[in-house]
């Protein structure tokens, strides 16, 4: 019965990981609608890469990211995508952090253009880091069978 | 309770989004007027409503100093048309020549064809490091291959920034303004730039702005600075207003009518700059290589 695995913690892992599937979908869209020339003045900006890389990640990045959705979505491969993400993730924290420690005002790219890098999207990014770990952890201490809600996939059991 | 931040702020995000995206475009013939004519129905004024206030720029009360012609933004029915209402009579006495300069604060700091396919308006601090960078390193080969070859219309905005490590932006931005009323603000704003560390550690402008002219052009340049005193960085806006509207400092009714114009996008940061091209804009904050911005400008190019 399916019932039986809706327990509060798998719940929060299936809200968790639909919350950062619609994060990510919606800021790959935002990114792939646009040219990634824009895109790559907003990598720019941050003072950080030289060109070749500020156009590759202007180029891959928002791909990456609606591939990174749709796999949140559903639930393939969880627990590398989880850590993908909260790896991913990690690594926009820290360069907003730095950023805004060493007081360059510049727009966050995050979701398209036109938004400060500021506390705001600090705690918005970090919410989504915390999010991202717990859903990781969460997809690890998963059960080892199938989980239709967490979205794990099937281990091979062993014969008794 | 990560959750629930995260789907507020993500709410909050695409919300503004999507404000962003549906900002209107304007063409550049109808900048201005189609900025300061909006009414509280216009949809920039929808704009305005929907994004929060700039944490790092000007507020309206602390900047607005009562020589503006056209007031701050402020919410509908709340409009007023003096420039000091505290001081009626004063407000009148604020010059024909304030009012004209503030109707086209851009006079003397536009670079290029008026018919260029691109328009590039940049909106940047005298004072701000960031500024001198974009300057130095992209915008003066701009002017050379795109300003100079008819492809981009560059258009200078003052907004100094009313903060104590940018007390000298304002006095910067009236020599600026000065120098462009004289025909001479691309040679003021290079020695402005190429000086800020010198000048903004004692406030010694003038003899860097003296070095850039003529002696006649200096004296015309500090005829038009005539009345013109405050920093706005720790001056109250009160003592603004009726400081500047008895002189009459019509160079910064300019510079405010620029700080409105930014405020109105909004600017959050300085240097922020607005691409325009056709019916799509951008706007963009911070500093942005040459290359980098080079092809975003090629791209629009061969829309």
């Amino acid at each position: 019965m399916v019932s039986s695995s809706w327990t509060p913690g798998r719940i929060l892992l299936l809200m968790g990981r639909l919350a950062l599937a619609g994060a990510f979908l919606v800021a790959g869209s935002i990114k792939f609608r646009q040219p990634w020339q824009l895109f790559a003045m907003q990598v720019d900006s941050y003072q950080m890469l030289p060109n070749w890389a500020v156009n590759a990640v202007a180029w891959g990045l928002p791909k990456f990211e609606l591939v990174l959705g749709l796999l949140l979505l559903t639930g393939w491969q969880l627990r590398i995508v989880a850590t993908v993400t909260a790896a991913l993730l990690a690594g926009f924290f820290a360069v907003m952090v730095r950023t805004y420690a060493a007081g360059l005002e510049i727009n966050c790219g995050c979701f398209g253009p036109g938004e400060k890098l500021g506390v705001k999207t600090l705690l918005r990014d970090g919410s989504f880091l915390a999010v991202a770990l717990a859903v990781a952890i969460g997809a690890f201490l998963s059960g080892r069978k199938r989980d239709p809600i967490a979205g794990v996939a099937p281990q091979p059991q062993k014969a008794d | 309770m990560a959750l629930a931040v995260l789907i507020l702020t993500l709410a909050l995000s695409v919300r503004g989004t999507l404000v962003y995206r549906h900002w209107p475009a304007r063409q550049p013939g109808q900048r201005v007027q189609a900025v300061v004519n909006s009414g509280p129905t216009g949809s920039t004024s929808d704009a305005m409503r929907n994004n929060e206030p700039p944490e790092t720029t000007p507020k309206t009360g602390a900047v607005a100093s009562g020589t503006i012609v056209g007031a701050m933004p402020q919410p509908p029915g709340e409009r007023k048309s003096s420039a000091n209402p505290t001081h009626p009579g004063v407000a009148k006495a604020v010059t024909a020549q304030s009012k004209a300069a503030a109707a086209d604060s851009s006079a003397g700091k536009t670079f290029g064809s008026k018919t260029a396919p691109i328009t590039m308006e940049v909106f940047s601090d005298f004072q701000c490091p960031s500024c001198r960078a974009l300057y130095e390193d992209t915008l003066k080969q701009l002017m050379n291959d795109y300003v100079a070859a008819g492809k981009v219309y560059l258009i200078h905005r003052d907004f100094p920034l009313p903060i104590p490590a940018h007390k000298y932006a304002r006095e910067a931005a009236r020599y600026a303004n000065a120098a462009a009323r004289i025909g001479k603000y691309a040679e003021v704003e290079a020695a402005l730039y190429d000086n800020q560390s010198a000048w903004s550690a004692d406030g010694s402008l003038e003899k860097y702005v003296a070095a850039a002219l003529t002696p006649a052009e200096m004296k015309k340049v500090k005829k038009l600075m005539e009345g013109c005193t405050g920093d706005a960085a720790g001056v109250t806006p009160a003592k603004t207003n009726g400081q500047q509207a008895a002189h009459g400092c019509q160079l910064d009714a300019a510079i405010d009518k620029d700080i409105e114009l930014g405020q109105q996008i909004p600017v959050q940061a300085t240097p922020t700059f607005v691409i325009r091209h056709g019916d799509q804009h951008t706007t963009s904050s911070g500093v942005v290589t040459y290359p980098v911005l080079k092809q975003y400008l090629d791209y629009l190019m061969s829309q």
